[in-house]
């Protein structure tokens, strides 16, 4: 089998401009490796090889004619469930495809069908997004293939897109953050994810979630390949920061605490080695962390956004709901109309704040998930199911409440051989300069691939 | 008396440059001014000697050669609802709220930074919300309406001292804010021009919310000519105002939706206005806003997001205040608790949708007209005795803007069959208020200023 495949997008980038490499010849590659890893692990819930195929002809023949569309031009792309692409069904992880006006692309899709991206397929989602375990009733949670032996979940909600990764037949995972959809399923499945700041990118063209908080997103193997595709996304190009001199803030209350033996552990090991490369760790308190995790566990206000999306646009998808997601909804249907606006204001007031007071750092970091993929059998009840999806949502939610912009990425095995995922954080509208910090990260402590070596169920 | 408050603001201005008149002897006209009207309650607090001081400074500064701004040494009133540093604010309220209501917004700061003249406060109803409707607040009493001898009508509500500061002569421009209609209705009521901006293009800033997903600043002035001269002052980026001909201007007329109930010569009075920019090459087209009836129920309805959004502030910022607030505020907040989330949700959604849906078709006109206000204002003591709380008809014709994220100007154009004010409101498409400005301007042009069509209030002589 040959590796174009492992290799970094940019380098990809340069051989199919040079016409050493073909993007044909990668889409099929994508497509052997999900032949031979796909079945157990069950990233996708539609594979399309012969369109894919199809589009990389198409980038190799304007690759020839001579035409450079974008950075994405010719790299295989998988696309979360939740996003619109013209002519495939979007079920959104419900049992039943979405009405039409849920296949009407947005601007990122077609932003990357301009740049002739490859697309192989849309992968797996929770269903409507609501859950960051990764479970879906309805077609299956894939699989974590850092564990050969149990069925660990995948995280969630983007579920399938750290697996797609993995098992190496996209290079880019779409996927989005409500509270922590993108960095929760990147960390547990040892990738790098990218949330952007609110607003920043459309979500035009995505079923939505919860939209003061709905925030597309990226997921890649290494944080050279996450910089590569933000820029063919964003208006903003990430240049590598430096990390002697770096300022980073650990807040040590919340994020640290009920942490699975391994995780702290590991985060810690790796801002050690960041601090002897001439980083400076620096104690910083996030105003407003308890208030604003107080309220997101009273139930916050996606519960509501979401109830009330339903109940407007999808009534008749509400009673085929999985029974993980009905239970959060009888306090959303109660819950008043001052309490909501109440709710969002003190999140506003206490992210203003938040983000003026993180000035004084250039990163702010914790673990980005603290438990261990629980085993899928742990999570197949509510009352397993419940406490769990909290706690993995915990680290990555506030990010979203507090309107700032995250990145995860791989720096350890746990004590499980399950990947550990170090959250970077920064103020809102602070992308670019964020990725270009994690950039910095991941040339002195090495990509997941380096330091982790390769999932035991996609052993070459 | 003197008589230099008669100027437009910008022969005013170029006065106050060639040292023919000094921002004192301004002041002190305004001063006289008040002494002579106080009767007329425009303003919650009236502060001569912090207007003087500043007064002053812009004379210090004119005499070093130093032009600091448009407005400088220009008397601009403030809503009782804009914080402004060192003074009480009660946002109608019983009770004085905390003093961090006090810091300034950046309307506020420019107002200072160009050291312009803030004579007073102007009274505003109970946190900018209907109490009995038009204007009443029966905490600091209601203005007086200076058009009805009379009668004591109120001026419209909820910036209610504002259109009548600018009567007494006691200021130039008068800052109010707009939700429903809270500036164009005193515009409409009082005889006065005011504009709505689009929600976004003005900070809210150092302004005590009412419905934060539609409050908007707005200014009041008496001509659209001195509206315009304020507008290019107090934006940050102004547009200057292209000459517009009313030759060939496309006026669409609402639909019959925003003519019915009109009290006896409101109607008329607009026709008759839209009939001479006719006979001047305007042309009238029919605009149908067939989603207008069920866009209204979000204000209207069972559940009004306004409250909703303020008594959501209230719990959060001023609890206290709650069981403070008048007997008809207090039956729509205990209503309005029990609005559940995802109807507000629901509401806010059909907003959005009808936006999407009304607001491209403006694109085959240049404004939308109709009139301001569909009904007289009665007397106040008869408000105050039906008891009753908004009228829905009062705010129909404006708070349909707000929900359409417009911006719209209300100018006088007539008096009623009780002889009191009637506004035309002008609406154009979100941030297009250089735009908006200058068709106003043309139809000024054409029409008349208030003085010159209306004449005097019998009350102001």
């Amino acid at each position: 089998m040959s590796d174009l495949i492992d290799r970094s997008i940019p380098e990809l980038a340069i051989g199919l401009r040079e016409g050493r490499i073909k993007a044909e010849a990668l889409a099929e590659e994508a497509i052997a490796r999900h032949a031979r890893y796909g079945k157990p692990l069950n990233a996708y819930k539609l594979w399309k090889p012969e369109v894919a195929k199809r589009m990389a002809r198409a980038a190799d023949a304007l690759f020839k004619a001579g035409y450079d569309l974008g950075p994405l031009q010719g790299i295989p792309v998988s696309v979360k469930d939740l996003y619109a692409v013209k002519g495939w069904p979007t079920f959104a992880g419900s049992p039943k495809r979405l009405p039409r006006e849920f296949e009407v692309e947005g601007p990122i899709i077609a932003g990357l069908r301009r740049q002739h991206a490859v697309f192989p397929g849309k992968t797996h989602t929770v269903e409507f997004a609501y859950g960051g375990i990764g479970w879906n009733p309805h077609w299956g949670t894939p699989r974590n293939p850092w564990d050969a032996k149990a069925h660990r979940v995948p995280g969630g909600s983007s579920s399938g897109a750290g697996v797609s990764l993995a098992e190496g037949s996209a290079l880019v995972a779409l996927g989005s953050d409500t509270g922590g959809s993108v960095r929760v399923p990147a960390s547990l499945t040892g990738n790098v994810g990218i949330k952007t700041t609110f607003g920043r990118w459309s979500t035009e063209g995505i079923s939505p979630l919860s939209p003061r908080l709905d925030t597309p997103g990226i997921l890649t193997r290494s944080v050279a390949d996450a910089a590569h595709a933000f820029g063919a996304i964003d208006l903003e190009c990430a240049e590598a920061a430096s990390v002697a001199g770096l300022r980073i803030g650990v807040c040590d209350k919340l994020w640290w605490d009920d942490c699975s033996p391994g995780i702290a552990e590991g985060v810690k090991r790796a801002l050690d080695e960041l601090v002897k490369a001439g980083a400076k760790l620096v104690k910083f308190d996030l105003p407003g962390l308890k208030p604003v995790y107080d309220c997101f566990r009273q139930g916050g206000i996606v519960s509501v956004e979401f109830y009330s999306f339903l109940q407007n646009r999808l009534p008749q998808w509400i009673k085929t709901l999985d029974p993980m997601v009905v239970q959060r909804f009888a306090k959303a249907r109660e819950l008043s109309g001052v309490e909501f606006v109440r709710r969002c204001q003190l999140f506003d007031d206490h992210a203003k704040v938040a983000n003026e007071r993180l000035r004084e750092i250039d990163v702010l970091v914790s673990p980005t998930v603290a438990i261990t993929p629980p085993k899928l059998k742990d999570v197949s009840t509510v009352e397993g199911y419940g406490p769990r999806n909290l706690l993995t949502l915990r680290n990555t939610t506030i990010g979203n409440l507090m309107r700032l912009c995250a990145v995860t990425m791989p720096v350890a095995l746990d004590k499980a051989r399950m990947p550990v995922g170090l959250q970077l954080m920064a103020r809102g509208g602070d992308d670019a300069r964020l990725v270009g910090i994690a950039l910095a990260c991941e040339r002195v402590l090495g990509t997941g691939a380096k330091r982790m070596g390769l999932p035991p169920m996609c052993r070459r | 008396m003197a008589d230099h408050m008669s100027l437009s603001l910008p022969a005013m201005a170029a006065a106050l440059r060639e040292r023919r008149l000094s921002a004192v002897s301004l002041f002190e006209e305004s001063a006289a001014r008040h002494a002579r009207y106080e009767a007329l309650n425009a303003y919650k607090l009236w502060s001569p000697d912090s207007a003087r001081a500043s007064a002053r400074a812009a004379d210090a500064a004119f005499e070093a050669g130093s032009d600091v701004g448009p407005l400088q040494g220009i008397l601009v009133s403030v809503k009782d609802l804009f914080g402004t540093k060192g003074q009480p604010i009660f946002a109608g309220t019983r009770r004085e709220l905390p003093k961090r209501f006090q810091a300034e917004g950046p309307l506020v700061r420019a107002l200072k930074r160009q050291l312009a003249v803030v004579p007073g406060r102007t009274h505003t109803t109970e946190f900018a919300i209907g109490e009995y409707g038009f204007g009443t607040n029966t905490h600091w009493g209601t203005p007086r309406n200076p058009w009805d001898a009379a009668t004591h009508r109120p001026c419209g509500g909820s910036s209610s001292g504002a259109g009548v500061s600018l009567h007494e002569g006691t200021a130039h421009l008068a800052f109010g804010s707009d939700t429903a209609g809270s500036v164009r209705e005193p515009a409409s009521l009082t005889g006065t021009v005011g504009l709505k901006v689009t929600w976004g293009r003005w900070s809210l800033e150092g302004i005590s919310p009412l419905s934060p997903s539609f409050d908007t600043p707005g200014l009041l002035a008496r001509t659209v000519e001195d509206l315009a001269y304020g507008f290019a002052a107090l934006d940050p980026s102004p547009k200057p105002l292209a000459p517009v001909e009313l030759a060939g201007l496309r006026l669409g007329v609402a639909d019959d939706w925003f003519w019915t109930e009109c009290s006896p010569g409101i109607a008329e009075g607009v026709e008759e206005a839209l009939d001479e920019l006719a006979r001047k090459g305007a042309r009238l087209i029919p605009f149908p806003i067939p989603e207008a009836p069920e866009l209204d129920t979000v204000f209207s309805g069972e559940y009004d997001i306004m409250s909703a959004e303020l008594y959501a502030f209230l719990r959060a910022e001023l609890p206290d205040w709650i069981g403070l607030v008048n007997k008809p505020n207090s039956r729509l907040l205990a209503h309005v608790s029990r609005m559940p989330a995802w109807e507000y949700l629901r509401t806010l959604k059909q907003v959005r949708d009808a936006r999407a849906v009304v607001c491209p078709r403006m694109d085959d006109i240049d404004a939308l007209v109709m009139p301001t206000v569909p009904v007289t204002a009665p007397a106040v003591d008869d408000l105050i005795k039906k008891g009753s709380g908004v009228g829905a008809l009062e705010l129909r014709n404006t708070g349909i803007v707000n929900l359409l994220g417009q911006c719209a100007i209300s100018m006088p154009v007539a008096l009623d069959a009780e002889r009191m004010p009637v506004g035309l409101q002008i609406v154009a498409p979100a941030f297009a208020e250089e735009r908006l400005l200058s068709i106003a301007r043309a139809v000024e042009q054409t029409l008349g200023t208030a003085r010159q069509r209306l004449g005097a209030p019998p009350m102001i002589k």
